[in-house]
């Protein structure tokens, strides 16, 4: 059921859901540049014939993938909490 | 022969006394100052009480540009009515490094200007105006809201007790002059001439001097012009004497202050002395100047006490006008003349009390001094490293930081700590202890102790690693060399990184830039960690190194880690200014070590299935 007008205006007077909102945008923000960060690791990586470099940037590679799953989750989360 | 320390104090007050025995009128102005002085420190004690967050980021973004410092310090001056205050947390400011000597001069011209706010108010609405009777008022809600135990609300009792103050204190100079008239005509020793106009302004520097305000001096002036006690002409001396006396509180106060508050005071006096000069030699061309302006906003001949105002108003604004285009010049005297003393290597270099009060500003400090003290320990690493300090810093190649120095050297760790670390840690920690925090500041606060707490274990675990690193650096033992030369240059790869973002935070373009950095370094440091690599076991497994060896690598490799660790975790804390969010972010979004080596496993995992399927 799609919230009352009122129940928008109380949510936008209210501290947390700006404090929310707020957050969510620095998320956002902070994922593009993991995923731009990510492209160019994996540019460099097809670019790279040495197999210790190749190592090591598939590492590097994985551990920003893990840190963006992190963040799709506490995204996930912001939302859940908005809509309650 | 010396004299007793309490002695011109003693005068003074005895002198007081048989004045006020003698004069009951002059007890009258007397207390009319007193007051009004008392309301001063009441208003600032009530500004103060919001400089916990919302004045110094309303500060900070108003005074990013000339026109903006200027007119800050003109609307914080005229709402205040207290230059000292704008100049304390200016000063406060510049030593926090949060805003440049440019734009603290800035602030410093506008409120010369906001300043001159307070003689249109006292001649404008002051002496029309019954203010008394809104002092009482002012003065009961006041009080009562001083009670509160809410912050904002005790500050906004200080404010109105303050204004209840200063309008009392106008009310009895007001009565006080009034009561001359019909007694004694002060205006018999009015001076005219050349001769009139400089003792005047030399008499409007002593009072103001002595009484440590030109706000003071010029309700002083304007309620006695009122009262016909002196000349219109010598009002307007007293005015320029205010002006220039006023520069002798800010100089006092600058004693004590830092190299930046020095600068600043330095910039004001030459500032208020210029504007001084320009006002006694053209006095005529302002006097014409007042005269037009007068006709237009409407001020009649006889309301010498507008006209006073608007003199004062407009030699200032000249002073700005005639000032601003040498502001670089200023700064570039004030900072090739006043040069900051050497530095004892244990006096903290941006942390002071006077900024206890403003936890935004103590805070940034502590921030930077704690960036001091990574340097500090930096250097001490990298010796114990067998580094050179400075050409650590400069290398750049990976092979710079392979290759060894003909001699190895061993510093005394201990010595270095006690002298270089430890003094310069107590100040800090001492300091965070006193600044008063709530809410999302005591959260920055934790973090900069906590920094601060694994400084000192990175130069611990320095400490631990040096006996043996020296011992192996050359070892016979081809692979216990390597390991031992490989974890020294890692070190000092990582070490020469952080120093170079702890210089230049500029470099990187924002936070997320930054933490993305320090996540990769911390990657490397987790993944060349030989215990849970793996490397630890082949070695052992191969028989390249002995048991007893194995055990000096395992623990020395420990101690290297948490070195890095230490160092990633203090950079983190420290290197950008917090930002609550921003740090909440990143702890959610950080990977944990356990994460980390789960991920490194799955890799080793998928490296070992791709060789065997390999045909």
């Amino acid at each position: 059921m799609s919230k009352s007008l009122l129940d928008k205006l109380k949510d936008f007077m209210s501290r947390d859901y700006r404090e929310q909102l707020e957050k969510r945008d620095k998320l956002k923000k902070m994922m593009s540049k993991m995923r731009k960060k990510q492209k160019q690791l994996e540019d460099e990586l097809a670019k790279e014939y040495d197999p210790l470099l190749q190592d090591e940037l598939r590492t590097k590679i994985r551990l920003l993938e893990e840190q963006r799953r992190k963040g799709l989750d506490l995204l996930k989360e912001l939302r859940e909490a908005r809509n309650r | 022969m010396r004299l007793p320390p309490h002695l011109p104090l003693t005068l003074a007050l005895g002198l007081l006394a048989w004045a006020f025995w003698a004069s009951p009128t002059l007890t009258e102005i007397a207390a009319g100052i007193a007051l009004f002085l008392f309301g001063m420190m009441s208003l600032e004690q009530g500004f103060k009480a919001f400089t916990g967050g919302a004045l110094e980021t309303v500060l900070r973004r108003s005074t990013n540009r000339l026109w903006k410092s200027l007119s800050f310090g003109a609307v914080a001056t005229t709402l205040t009515q207290s230059s000292s205050l704008v100049s304390v947390i200016t000063i406060s400011f510049l030593s926090a490094g949060l805003m440049t000597l440019p734009q603290g001069i800035g602030v410093i011209f506008g409120a010369n200007l906001g300043t001159t706010s307070g003689a249109w108010l006292i001649a404008g609405l002051g002496l029309k105006i019954n203010v008394s009777a809104y002092a009482m008022p002012l003065l009961t809600f006041g009080v009562i809201l001083i009670f509160n135990k809410a912050k904002p609300l005790k500050g906004l009792g200080y404010v109105l007790a303050g204004i209840g103050f200063l309008f009392l204190g106008i009310h009895y100079m007001k009565e006080g002059f009034e009561a001359y008239q019909d007694t004694l005509d002060l205006s018999q020793f009015a001076v005219a001439g050349l001769t009139g106009l400089l003792l005047y302004t030399l008499i409007g520097i002593i009072a103001t001097v002595i009484m440590q305000s030109s706000h003071a001096t010029l309700v002083l002036t304007i309620t006695a012009l009122a009262a016909g006690q002196i000349t219109y002409e010598n009002a307007l001396a007293l005015s320029i004497g205010a002006n220039v006396g006023t520069t002798i509180t800010a100089l006092l106060g600058a004693v004590g202050a830092n190299i930046e508050g020095r600068r600043l005071a330095g910039a004001h006096l030459i500032f208020n002395v210029v504007t001084g000069a320009i006002a006694l030699i053209f006095i005529q061309v302002f006097l014409v100047a007042v005269e037009i302006g007068s006709g237009w906003l409407g001020i009649r001949d006889d309301n010498h006490t507008m006209r006073l105002a608007l003199f004062h108003t407009l030699f200032n604004l000249t002073g700005i006008i005639v000032m601003v285009p040498f502001i670089p010049r200023l700064v570039h005297l004030l900072e090739t003349r006043l040069k900051p003393k050497p530095v004892k290597l244990d006096a903290p270099k941006y942390i002071n009390d006077n900024m206890l009060e403003m936890p935004a500003a103590a805070l940034e400090a502590s921030r930077q001094e704690l960036i001091r003290l990574f340097g500090r320990v930096y250097s001490l690493s990298a010796q114990v490293l067998n580094f050179e300090p400075g050409q650590l810093r400069r290398m750049s190649a990976r092979e710079e930081f392979e290759a060894l120095p003909e001699r190895l050297l061993s510093p005394d760790v201990d010595e270095l700590y006690q002298r270089k670390v430890k003094p310069l840690h107590g100040l800090i920690l001492d300091y965070l202890a006193r600044v008063p925090v709530q809410g999302k500041r005591a959260q920055q606060l934790v973090m900069l102790r906590v920094a601060s707490q694994q400084l000192i274990e990175a130069v611990k675990h320095a400490k631990h690693l040096q006996k043996n690193l020296l011992r192996y650096l050359n070892a016979s033992n081809p692979n216990l060399r390597d390991e031992y030369r490989q974890l020294r240059s890692r070190l000092g790869y990582l070490l020469h990184e952080l120093d170079r973002l702890s210089k230049n935070p500029e470099d990187i373009e924002d936070m997320n830039d930054l933490l993305l950095v320090l996540d990769d370094l911390g990657n490397d440091l987790e993944r060349h960690d030989i215990v849970n690599n793996g490397r630890l076991d082949e070695l052992i497994r191969q028989r390249h190194i002995s048991a007893e060896q194995a055990t000096s690598l395992m623990n020395d490799n420990n101690y290297a880690y948490r070195i890095g660790k230490n160092l990633l975790d203090v950079a983190r804390a420290t290197f950008q200014p917090f930002i609550s969010m921003d740090s909440e972010l990143h702890e959610e979004l950080a990977l944990q070590p356990e994460e980390v080596k789960a991920i490194l496993g799955d890799l080793a995992a998928e490296a070992q299935n791709k060789e065997e399927t390999r045909p």
